[in-house]
């Protein structure tokens, strides 16, 4: 069977593949689908991003892949091992960091924890000596390796984490808002490690996360989750593309006229911006040549220019109106052509 | 094999590095529970006077040291659970691909080791302080060595059982603390010869220990009676198991697992 699921790997398959999972909660206030026909694929080495708002299904995909929750309907497969049929060898391809959980053993150190966890996946501790101190190095936790980790920070806390995840190489590794509550620096760090280590080791890393700075640059493709259902699906860069408005920010020697100022109202996402030397004015244009007739009513108003800057995208604008224009899109998606 | 090898050498790392970590914690427990049998010893026999023979004082001392290993046999697996959700560690535990039911199996293992040097540390204290020795001899220690091995397993099934409750309901944690002292009623109601709450769970063997212990080691069982308390056992293991199973199924389906 291993040989078999090897061959499936090299072949270039996916190695998960979830096909219409649904997932319905049944409370007292009625049944609450959180998953409804989500469907994609993972393969070796790349890093697959799910982004949406509070209940969107992020943490129930993870967890329906994770073998924690017993989802409705739908397949899932992990190595082409179907984790209803044979969740234990499912387990056995996995690796993760669950949201909202400590993940490791805070009395511990973070050589014990690892030695821990390799063992809990049937790894002796012989076996896993040079892996454990290679990734406490990759990690900078080499300093630290013989401390308890309750006295660590947030961020060494989750590094030790995310060192238990990837401890036994598996395949899959499943990171649930690895970054919430880190600092910029460490999350930045965290980022080139996790795309440097999926990268050498052919690790498919399936990240949820609402830092979408984080996710742009670390997934080379993202789902975009709305209640349960994928609104989006494709490359970072597709999905700017796809929603891109280019901001541009022309900064005035004086302050405009009111008349001049209802006039660039009927801009979408036009607004103002002051400063210590005067006013800015920002627009985000969707055709660039709308900047023509801004420029011909800051010239009928004889106003004097004083820079024009072209600023990046946000992605987190393009992800905001992915989710506004959502219900309009329900069932359209657009796959990666970034 | 290999890998429940390997789960067994992590657990020894984990449980060491723990024992370490909470020395403190562990010497105060051992002092608490002196103190609970020290009060408890006394005050009987301040209050009953010379109407308490030796066999009396030795039933106690052999009834309260049972009662520590009931306690933390029922203790390692239901209480287990409530601590690694606490510790938000219990998902973690969940993805081995060993499954629970081994990790604990293998955690009750150690948890029983445990036992062995706590209970006997606090043995050896009660008997230096009360002045009763128990004397039974390499046979009588084999036979209440056996005995305990037996029928302790019986409360590990319950254990699971709890185990498997407090995966569903955040309010077991308190309910265990209740069910600890219900468990000594299992240890003290009178569980040999054979009567219908013989067929309680641990109710036979630490009745068995009792009488062994006050027979100095002399008191003989029948073959069949250890078969029954291995019978025994092997029924609440598997109840408690099955019913765990059960739990886990549906704390999975409602998404309960390590939520607290």
């Amino acid at each position: 069977m291993d040989e078999r699921e090897n061959g499936e790997m090299e072949s270039g398959r996916a190695i998960v593949d979830v096909r219409s999972l649904t997932k319905v909660y049944r409370g007292r206030k009625g049944p609450l689908t959180a998953l409804k026909d989500l469907s994609f694929q993972g393969r070796r080495g790349e890093v697959l991003g799910i982004l949406g708002p509070n209940g969107s299904g992020k943490t129930t995909t993870i967890k329906s892949i994770a073998t924690l929750i017993e989802f409705d309907a739908g397949e899932v497969s992990v190595m082409g091992v179907d984790v209803k049929k044979q969740p234990r060898k499912a387990r056995s391809y996995l690796g993760a960091v669950l949201e909202g959980a400590r993940n490791v053993y805070w009395r511990l150190t973070p050589w014990e924890n690892l030695l821990y966890f390799a063992g809990l996946r049937g790894l002796t501790p012989g076996e896993i000596r040079e892996r454990a101190r290679g990734l406490l190095d990759s990690l900078g936790l080499s300093e630290v390796s013989h401390k308890q980790v309750r006295f660590f920070s947030k961020g060494m806390q989750q590094k030790v984490a995310v060192a238990c995840a990837f401890i036994t190489k598996p395949p899959v590794v499943l990171l649930d808002e690895p970054t919430l509550g880190l600092d910029v620096e460490t999350a930045r760090k965290m980022r080139s490690w996790i795309l440097e280590t999926a990268k050498e080791e052919g690790t498919f890393v399936l990240i949820t996360s609402h830092d979408m700075r984080f996710i742009e640059s670390v997934c080379q493709r993202v789902l975009i989750l709305k209640e349960g259902r994928v609104l989006r699906e494709g490359t970072p860069e597709s999905l700017r593309n796809l929603f891109s408005r280019k901001v541009y920010r022309i900064v005035l020697e004086e302050d405009p006229q009111e008349w001049l100022l209802a006039h660039l109202q009927h801009f979408p996402s036009f607004r103002i911006e002051r400063d210590e030397r005067g006013g800015s004015l920002l627009f985000s244009l969707q055709d660039p040549s709308e900047l023509y007739r801004v420029f011909a009513l800051l010239q009928s108003a004889s106003l004097t220019l004083r820079s024009l800057d072209i600023l990046n995208d946000d992605f987190e604008e393009v992800f905001l109106d992915i989710l506004k224009d959502g219900d309009a899109l329900e069932s359209t998606t657009a796959r990666g052509e970034g | 094999m290999r890998r429940v090898l390997g789960l067994i050498a992590a657990e020894a790392v984990k449980y060491w590095a723990e024992i370490k970590s909470y020395l403190f914690n562990t010497l105060s427990w051992l002092v608490a529970l002196y103190i609970i049998f020290l009060t408890f010893f006394l005050g009987l026999r301040h209050f009953a006077g010379p109407s308490v023979d030796g066999t009396k004082l030795d039933s106690i001392i052999v009834g309260y040291v049972t009662w520590m290993f009931a306690l933390m046999g029922f203790q390692g697996i239901s209480y287990g659970v409530v601590e690694e959700t606490h510790k938000g560690t219990f998902e973690q535990l969940y993805l081995s691909p060993l499954g629970l039911e081994t990790i604990f199996a293998v955690r009750i293992l150690y948890e029983f080791l445990y036992s062995l040097v706590f209970n006997s540390a606090i043995l050896l204290l009660t008997m230096v302080t009360t002045g009763r020795w128990l004397s039974l001899g390499l046979p009588g220690f084999l036979k209440l060595f056996l005995l305990l091995t037996l029928s302790l397993p019986s409360l590990w099934g319950l254990g699971y059982l709890f185990g498997g409750l407090a995966m569903l309901s955040k309010k077991m944690g308190a309910f265990l603390q209740v069910v600890s002292f219900l468990l000594i009623g299992l240890v003290a109601l009178p569980g040999y010869p054979f009567k219908p709450v013989s067929l309680l769970p641990f109710t036979a063997g630490a009745s068995s220990l009792r009488v062994l212990v006050c027979s100095s080691g002399s008191q003989t069982f029948p073959l069949l009676w250890y078969l029954f308390l291995l019978a025994l056992s092997s029924f609440y293991i598997l109840i408690g198991l099955w019913l765990y199973r059960l739990c886990e199924r549906v704390a999975r389906r409602r998404n309960l697992l390590g939520q607290y």
